[in-house]
């Protein structure tokens, strides 16, 4: 083949291609890969992001979805400026999961004034979908508010004083005042509490403070996580918990009742908004997620396979990646999922739909390995969540 | 120490530079100038931010001699203040840039006031450093309302330079940065080359001789140490402005050893060495992003194989190699 034609012929072979592949719809799944709550979130959410791709058929307006990863290491200038990096140079069309409450509030403010989507699941501090909402930000994990539902439980069968361990940083803060608000509504009342530095791994001297409160709950406002699973177990060794006392987080992974075992979780209550276990249509879920990656799917990672689901229906029916049209888009489809029932996407943000309380097993009712939770109700999505009326947010109106 | 005939072309031009020096620096503003066609805006800002931090470091480790280990503080307070009066003052951006570095003026003259009582091996002077710095970071983390704790302080706006030009665009932004980064390392060049600046090698290459010709060392060390700091602190406000986020990170003790692993790979006692030091530590972690922690390893590796093979650093061998001085 002599020269020319033959690169003509190549140019035309590449521009061809190039014709045939439209660009792709960019997911940016932002993750702590392994640091204290990548067990949780992690790679396991990348991998439910692109099951969900998968199960929409890798294709979305005619476009291939390409599900990308990056690791915010617990920093919030790396996160940061991993969002602004995907926004500028990859063109990502939607970040997705971004856990850690503060890293979550940096990459917020990104979005923000790029004008681009996240649905944030793993980050669970309110001020996403109230004081620092903004149009951009969609909010599918619990949230402090509907962490602090919790109390009410207790305090209904008599555990009705708290004394607070509390991370110091933004979801310690905001979980707090929830719950402090939460108690006060159900008649309980607060001891006192004491903040936590995050890299803390000594909690000795704390868990004595809060033993010597007196207080009949004491409550571990610790991010999830290995941290928290630490406080757990020193809370044990001091024996905190007896038949009138108490410890508790007012949020509980599955993942992490498997790491304490039943003997040192049972009774536990907690609200779930996922639960393998939950009903069949779960367990379908879980086994087929277990099947394809090897593990159970934990709660976040069912939110991020939720999240993706309901982005790319969103995209299908807006027919666009315009960030403003695919947004509203979304708050017209029905998203009903494995996750999500009787699901409503608010104008702040906030996605509401039915909550689970459960209670922990004993170790004579866990029948399988991961039988952990005994279903105890269904608390309502109006109920679960902060209704639009109290919203804090400027873009709702009163 | 430089040999004659190269301090002697070295007084020849306008900042004292060598021929050599001269072509580098051209390089340079070459590279600043067209860098941001070709490369990521945000990311070309970072690595500035961090080459004149490492450049500002390189003036004390690499001209006078003196290990600090706690050249985070500096940077790091530099970003809070600068961060917190843009945000809180709506100080226009180029006056939280001058706060940040007004901070670094003044901790570094308390900080080198008290490391430099202690005379004697370069071992003193970098634990009590150290210690302050280690002493600042747990004051930031405590202090919740200034800093944001381990939120970080964040919502940073970048501002409107001199109240008319918005430096939302990344590119108004970068020209700001560029400016300042040029400023800062066109004065470290004129330090080095000022009489005061050989006195400095003087100290660093023998100082009971410098002592017994006259020289007071601790007030040459002393201001030298002021310089670095405050350069280092308007890097770090820089950043904060650039990112719109001042966090725990930056007065962390890790970035004290991240400037120091800039600098050496760069190459220590070269003016161009810790800007290309800056680029290629700020260019692995950006571009290596999606191996996560593996970038400390690797981090490692490359720190180990430079100390290992080219002690000089890059640039430090180039000029060896080719004789230029760089």
């Amino acid at each position: 083949m002599r020269p020319i034609p033959a690169l003509i012929a190549l140019g035309c072979l590449l521009a061809g291609s190039a014709l045939a592949q439209p660009a792709p719809v960019k997911l940016g799944v932002l993750e702590d890969m392994a640091g204290p709550t990548s067990y949780l979130n992690g790679q396991g959410s990348v991998d439910a992001a692109q099951l969900a791709a998968d199960d929409f058929g890798g294709k979305v307006i005619g476009r291939p979805i390409v599900v990308m990863s990056a690791d915010h290491q617990q920093k919030p200038a790396v996160g940061a400026a991993i969002a602004r990096r995907w926004i500028d140079e990859q063109g990502v069309d939607v970040l997705l999961d971004i856990p850690n409450s503060d890293i979550a509030l940096a990459v917020d403010q990104v979005i923000a004034e790029k004008h681009r989507l996240a649905i944030f699941v793993g980050a669970v501090t309110d001020r996403i979908s109230e004081q620092d909402c903004n149009p951009y930000a969609m909010q599918w994990g619990l949230d402090t508010y509907a962490d602090s539902q919790t109390v009410r439980p207790l305090i209904k069968s008599g555990f009705d004083s708290f004394f607070f361990l509390t991370s110091d940083y933004v979801f310690g803060h905001t979980l707090e005042d929830a719950a402090r608000s939460a108690i006060a509504a159900a008649g309980g009342k607060v001891l006192g509490s004491v903040t936590i530095p995050l890299e803390t791994t000594d909690y000795s001297s704390f868990l004595v403070q809060a033993q010597a409160s007196g207080a009949k709950v004491v409550a571990l406002l610790i991010s999830g996580g290995s941290r928290l699973v630490t406080a757990f177990k020193q809370a044990r060794e001091f024996g905190l918990s007896d038949a009138s006392h108490k410890v508790t987080s007012l949020h509980i992974y599955t993942e992490d009742v498997h790491t304490l075992g039943l003997p040192a979780t049972q009774g536990l209550e907690a609200v779930v908004p996922f639960y393998w276990n939950r009903d069949a249509a779960s367990r379908a879920f879980s086994e087929r997620y277990k099947a394809r990656f090897g593990h159970l799917p934990s709660e976040l990672h069912a939110g991020v396979y939720s999240a993706t689901l309901a982005y790319l229906k969103g995209v299908e029916k807006a027919g666009t990646t315009d960030a403003a049209k695919v947004r509203a888009a979304m708050a017209e489809i029905t998203i009903d999922d494995v996750y999500a029932q009787h699901a409503t996407l608010l104008a702040n943000g906030r996605l509401i739909h039915d909550l689970y309380l459960v209670q922990v097993k004993t170790p004579a009712e866990s029948k399988d390995p991961w039988d952990y939770f005994n279903l105890v109700a269904t608390i309502p999505a109006a109920e679960a969540f902060r209704p639009l009326s109290q919203s804090l947010c400027p873009l709702v109106k009163h | 120490m430089a040999s004659a005939r190269e301090e002697a072309a070295g007084h020849a031009g306008g900042l004292g530079l060598s021929r050599s020096e001269r072509v580098a620096l051209a390089g340079l503003a070459a590279l600043l100038v067209f860098g941001p066609f070709a490369i990521y805006p945000i990311f070309l800002m970072n690595a500035l931010c961090f080459a004149l931090f490492a450049a500002a470091y390189n003036l004390m480790i690499g001209y006078v001699g003196l290990m600090s280990f706690g050249h985070a503080a500096f940077f790091g307070m530099g970003s809070y203040v600068g961060g917190w009066t843009a945000r809180y003052w709506h100080l226009d951006p180029l006056l939280a840039i001058a706060m940040g570095g007004a901070t670094g003026l003044l901790m570094g003259t308390a900080f080198g006031w008290l490391a430099l009582r202690r005379q004697g091996q370069a071992i003193y002077f970098a634990t009590i450093t150290l210690a302050l710095a280690q002493m600042v970071y747990f004051v930031c983390v405590r202090a919740t309302g200034f800093t944001g704790g381990e939120d970080g302080l964040q919502q940073v706006p970048r501002g409107r330079l001199l109240g008319l030009l918005s430096l939302t665009s990344d590119r108004a932004m970068y020209v700001v940065v560029a400016a300042i980064f040029l400023a800062g390392f066109l004065a470290i060049v004129r330090v080095v080359h000022s009489p005061f600046g050989q006195v400095l090698v003087a100290i660093r290459e023998n100082e009971p001789r410098a002592v017994s010709l006259g020289y007071q060392t601790r007030h040459y060390k002393l201001i030298a140490t002021i310089i670095s700091c405050t350069l280092s602190g308007v890097a770090g406000a820089m950043q904060a402005i650039v990112f719109g986020i001042a966090s725990l990170e930056n007065v962390h003790f890790s970035m004290s050893g991240e400037v120091v692993l800039m600098t050496l790979t760069g190459g220590m006692g070269t003016l161009l060495g810790p800007v290309v030091g800056g680029f290629l530590v700020t260019a692995m972690e950006n571009y290596l992003a999606p191996l996560g922690n593996w970038v400390n390893v690797l981090q490692g590796i490359v720190f180990v194989a430079c100390v290992l093979t080219f002690r000089r650093g890059i640039v430090g061998v180039l000029g060896a190699r080719t004789g230029w001085r760089l």
